[in-house]
């Protein structure tokens, strides 16, 4: 499986701290700083792809329409350590030379 | 559920997002729309509605340029069709240039370029054509060889020769238009009801008479009788090659006309360049067909070819119209045809996208739609 793109790989990472918990919309866009517009279209290609599992939530408050909710699957779970690997793998860059020499 | 201005504006483009995004989309529609009552505020909501707005439309792009993308991976005509679209221009602009430099009427610039421009208008449509004759060989085929046939029967003669219909000031060489059609129709299935029609076509022809476009048909089927060597294919391009012959054997008093035909000795007569240009311009034309890798089409885009070259040659050789460098709407209208009709049939493409897990039916009204109803007026 190749490394998943920068915001992807943001998104599944956050779902990859609590697996087992099913996070909303709106939670991962404060909690990552993605806009909507950004966050959907990743939602849906990884849900696509099966890196994330998606599922209606009703709400606990009374009146308020039911929430579409995420999971990250095994196989996000591998994409994220991939990701995780192959930056551990990224050489360190060099510093640029001081000005004047 | 209330809210401020700023919240029913989002509310309001939430309900946008179901007839943006594919059907089979519509939960994530519904997704987007319903998580607004979550945001906090209401100026975060109507935020988080425009982005998801963006979101919908690329996401319907998306969707609608990767149908493209897989109709060209399915197909394999990958960058055929753009060098098919910059040969024609190419000849156009040879074409122009020579009209320009020869004092060309104005009116036959203006005819080339208003012509080009519906050609390419109309290019989705003339796909829907090249639909109905993967789907309907037989009919749409007899169609074209009854339209060659009621010319040659019943339209106006010009020194014994019946080839034209008249919309306005233009008059329209029928073959140029109807020959694609028979060539796609023919090379989509084997029948006799396609077979048929192209022996009346041939005829057609031969009674016009008009020996390029007989000789264009006969080199057609040639290539596709080949292919399969069945019997109906071979009957139908045996009768091609007696209409062909009977064409030749009429005479052709038609004169060159200036601008039309011969146009590679008139663009001489102002200068080698050009003439040189002329000349290329149209020896481009059928080579893009060519670049076509569909294996399984692999007969019909030769025998479009096949069409295409002998045309060209026609144009070299004798009083014949110059395509798409010379004036004249038929050719360039054809030239477009027989691009739209090679496209591959909807069907397929269904069939191939319902395959990937795209489906093309609108889906059920089912949980998400109903959520999407839901969203707060």
């Amino acid at each position: 499986m190749g490394r998943p793109p920068k915001h992807s790989t943001a998104i599944l990472a956050l779902l990859g701290e609590r697996p087992a918990q099913w996070r909303h919309g709106y939670d991962m866009l404060k909690a990552t700083g993605l806009a909507s517009g950004t966050l959907y279209p990743l939602l849906l290609r990884l849900a696509e792809a099966k890196l994330i599992e998606a599922r209606w939530q009703d709400s606990p408050m009374a009146g308020r329409p039911p929430r579409h909710a995420y999971r990250i699957t095994a196989a996000g779970l591998q994409a994220v350590a991939a990701a995780r690997a192959g930056t551990a793998r990224e050489p360190a860059r060099r510093p640029l030379p001081a000005a004047g020499r | 559920m209330s809210g401020g201005v700023q919240r029913r504006a989002a509310r309001a483009i939430a309900r946008s997002f179901a007839g943006i995004l594919p059907p089979d989309q519509a939960e994530w529609a519904a997704a987007m729309a319903l998580e607004i009552e979550h945001v906090d505020s209401d100026g975060e909501a109507l935020r988080f509605a425009l982005g998801c707005l963006g979101a919908a439309v690329v996401l319907r792009a998306r969707r609608t340029i990767g149908a493209g993308k897989e109709d060209q991976a399915m197909t394999r005509m990958g960058l055929a069709p753009w060098a098919g679209l910059a040969a024609a221009g190419f000849a156009l602009t040879a074409g122009a240039l020579l009209m320009h430099l020869g004092d060309a009427p104005r009116s036959f610039l203006a005819v080339n370029l208003l012509t080009s421009l519906l050609a390419l208008l109309a290019f989705p449509f003339a796909r829907r054509l090249g639909d109905a004759t993967a789907a309907w060989p037989g009919m749409m085929a007899l169609g074209a060889a009854g339209a060659l046939a009621l010319v040659a029967l019943l339209g106006p003669s010009l020194d014994g020769v019946a080839r034209w219909v008249r919309l306005g000031p233009v008059a329209i060489q029928v073959s140029l238009v109807a020959l694609p059609f028979l060539v796609v129709a023919a090379g989509a299935r084997n029948s006799a009801a396609a077979n048929s029609a192209v022996a009346l076509g041939a005829a057609a022809l031969a009674l016009q008479p008009d020996r390029a476009m007989a000789c264009a048909l006969l080199a057609a089927m040639a290539l596709l009788a080949a292919s399969n060597r069945d019997r109906g294919r071979i009957a139908a391009a045996l009768l091609c090659a007696g209409a062909a012959a009977a064409a030749f054997a009429q005479a052709d008093p038609m004169p060159a006309v200036p601008f039309v035909d011969g146009i590679v000795a008139q663009a001489a007569g102002i200068g080698t360049p050009l003439a040189i240009l002329v000349a290329a311009a149209m020896l481009l034309l059928p080579l893009p067909f060519l670049l076509v890798r569909d294996a399984g089409r692999r007969a019909t885009v030769r025998a479009m070819a096949a069409l295409w070259v002998t045309v060209v040659a026609a144009a070299f050789l004798g009083n014949y119209p110059s395509p798409l460098a010379g004036y004249g709407a038929s050719a360039i209208l054809g030239y477009a045809l027989s691009w739209a009709l090679l496209r591959p049939r909807t069907g397929e493409r269904g069939r191939r996208l319902a395959k990937s897990g795209h489906s093309k039916a609108p889906a059920p009204r089912g949980p998400a739609q109903r959520r999407q109803a839901a969203v707060p007026g």
